[in-house]
């Protein structure tokens, strides 16, 4: 039941000696002639797994979704997504931005089909029933026919989630998707996020910059310090699934999250042994 | 319904107002006719030269209409072009500023020498007139696409064909409804201008430009009172075509598209 005993590090393979299903290896990314943005990170990611990215705000995180996407070139280095360069696996990814980015002309329905749509590899019956479905599975069947504007934030990234499931995705990229809404609902979200994962079991990479959020869901947390953006530690979160709203008031999950978040304390000042250098 | 009502009680009580004082004011001051008609002088003269009115309001329609709706052709087209990348339109944008700041009376003398008088002039002049809101405004609405959405649609290995359709066109749907909405107002003005200028003045081929000219010259003053009305019907009527327009492909999705307060 619980994978993820080791501290610090995940194994080169996983059970069935096959590669990482995500791996990015002495990765650097600066924009254009400007300073470095990440320097030397090393990521290896299961299939399956939950990674949360968690780190000051400038630190990288969104270039290094950006970086797996293929949206942003590489400096140097190399990633590779189920052993294909980022560009070449977008068919199994799904992007989820901190705002719903919806199409506001199109209806909830007509958001949710956008990408099969795009990818046109559907019918438009198949593509109408499979977005039908992924409503269902949101909780948002009685809205479909609504326009996004006519939606709380909550519902709209609900939407989003959905959009970007239809395409059937392998990994999902999403930053901060829940950084602009209340507690309540982003709690709400985090649990059906997690169900989600259960019945489609895709591997996640997320940003957020909520230490409680980042424990709930993930199987390791990253975290990440500023200029250059570097892998400070890696933390596994050795909680089984499912987890529910009961796992909140659990003593292990809330030192967990004391423990994280002191080691986002400890960014701000200098390692000891590193002598402070920049 | 009861909203439009509601919307129009108020602008129509402001004509009764406005109507009453003119009235009031020519009665009490004693003012000539050919100086301010009193406003059923206005309205009996233009009834009485309804034709020749309605005849002119025509001719001035189909030089705003013609000339709005070459705009409109001409400017979409250009703003497909100044969308392409910003290299284009950092070549280019000048020169669509030029079409702003140049004024179009510098220009109509020389497209009267060129295109000679009658419609064809008329719609030209109207055509400068509308164009530079319609450029500035679609190419505006073609490249302000959010960066995420754009992002979403590589995400989606999407063409540029569907980028264009699906993303950049609807997107730029309100900016270039902001323009049309600014050039069917100016494309009245434009038809008055080219008149000026450039209307044939064959007998019942003056549009209202020419017609207001030509009874300014006659002193008929309550006559010309009626053709200035008949401008002002006219550009208002043409502004609503274009509102409506609007209101109807944005309304489902665009806030500027559901103008009536509350809701
Ligand atoms: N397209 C770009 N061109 C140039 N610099 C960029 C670009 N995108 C990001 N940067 C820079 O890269 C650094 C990291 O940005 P990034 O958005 O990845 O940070 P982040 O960790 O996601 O921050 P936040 O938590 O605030 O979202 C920042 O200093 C930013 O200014
Ligand atoms: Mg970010």
């Amino acid at each position: 039941m619980n994978r993820n005993n080791q501290v610090g590090m995940t194994p080169e393979t996983d059970g069935a000696g096959r590669p990482p299903f995500l791996s990015i290896h002495g990765l650097h990314k600066r924009y254009g002639s400007g300073a470095a943005i990440l320097e030397d990170v090393t990521l290896e990611v299961g299939a399956g797994d939950f990674i949360s990215l968690i780190g000051p705000s400038g630190c990288g995180k969104s270039t290094l979704l950006k970086l797996v996407s293929g949206l942003t070139p590489i400096t140097q280095g190399t990633i590779t997504v189920d052993g294909m360069e980022p560009a070449n696996a977008r068919e199994i990814m799904s992007f989820i931005f901190q705002d719903a980015t919806l199409l506001p002309w199109r209806t909830v329905q007509g958001n949710v089909e956008l990408g099969l749509e795009l990818q046109r590899t559907m019918t438009v019956e198949q593509r109408r029933k499979k977005a039908t479905e992924l409503l269902a599975l949101v909780g948002l069947s009685d809205v479909a026919s609504r326009y996004p504007r006519q939606l709380s934030g909550g519902m709209r990234m609900r939407v989003s989630i959905a959009r970007a499931l239809a395409t059937r995705p392998r990994l999902l990229l999403m930053d901060e998707p829940f950084g602009a809404l209340d507690e309540m609902t982003r709690d709400r979200l985090n649990e059906e996020l997690l169900k989600l994962r259960a019945e489609q079991g895709w591997t996640a990479m997320f940003v957020t910059h909520s230490v409680a959020e980042a424990v709930f869901l993930s199987t390791r947390i990253v975290v990440l310090e500023a200029k250059p953006g570097r892998i400070r530690r890696d933390i596994a979160v050795p909680f089984g699934f499912p987890r529910n709203e009961s796992l909140r008031s659990d003593p292990a999950y809330l030192a967990l999250v004391g423990e994280v978040s002191q080691a986002l304390r400890e960014l701000k000042k200098p390692m000891s042994g590193e002598g402070g250098a920049g | 319904m009861k909203k439009f009502l509601g919307m129009a009680v108020w602008p129509a009580g402001v004509l009764v107002l406005v109507v009453g004082l003119w009235w009031g004011a020519t009665v009490a001051f004693g003012i000539p006719t050919y100086v301010l008609p009193d406003p059923w002088r206005v309205v009996e003269a233009g009834w009485d030269r309804k034709e020749s009115l309605l005849n002119a309001v025509k001719i001035s329609s189909v030089g705003a209409v013609g000339g709005f709706l070459l705009s409109v052709v001409v400017g979409v087209m250009v703003a497909l072009v100044l969308a392409q990348s910003p290299l284009v339109r950092r070549c280019l944008v000048p020169y669509t500023i030029l079409l702003q700041t140049v004024p179009v009376v510098a220009v109509a003398p020389l497209i009267l020498m060129w295109f000679g008088s009658g419609l064809r002039s008329v719609m030209l002049v109207v055509s400068i007139i509308c164009l530079f809101p319609i450029i500035a405004n679609t190419t505006q609405g073609l490249t302000s696409v959010d960066r995420n959405l754009l992002d979403l649609f590589r995400m989606s290995n999407a063409s540029r064909a569907q980028e264009f359709w699906k993303l950049r066109l609807p997107h730029a749907l309100p900016a270039f409804f902001t323009g049309l909405r600014i050039s069917s107002g100016l494309s009245v003005i434009g038809a008055f201008t080219g008149e000026w200028f450039a209307s044939s003045n064959a007998v019942g081929e003056g549009g209202l430009g020419y017609s207001i000219i030509y009874a300014n010259s006659q002193l008929q003053t309550d006559y010309l009172f009626a053709l200035v009305m008949a401008c002002a019907v006219l550009g208002t009527t043409f502004f609503l075509v274009v509102v409506t327009c609007e209101w109807f492909f944005l309304h489902h999705w665009h806030e500027s598209a559901m103008k009536p307060e509350g809701d």
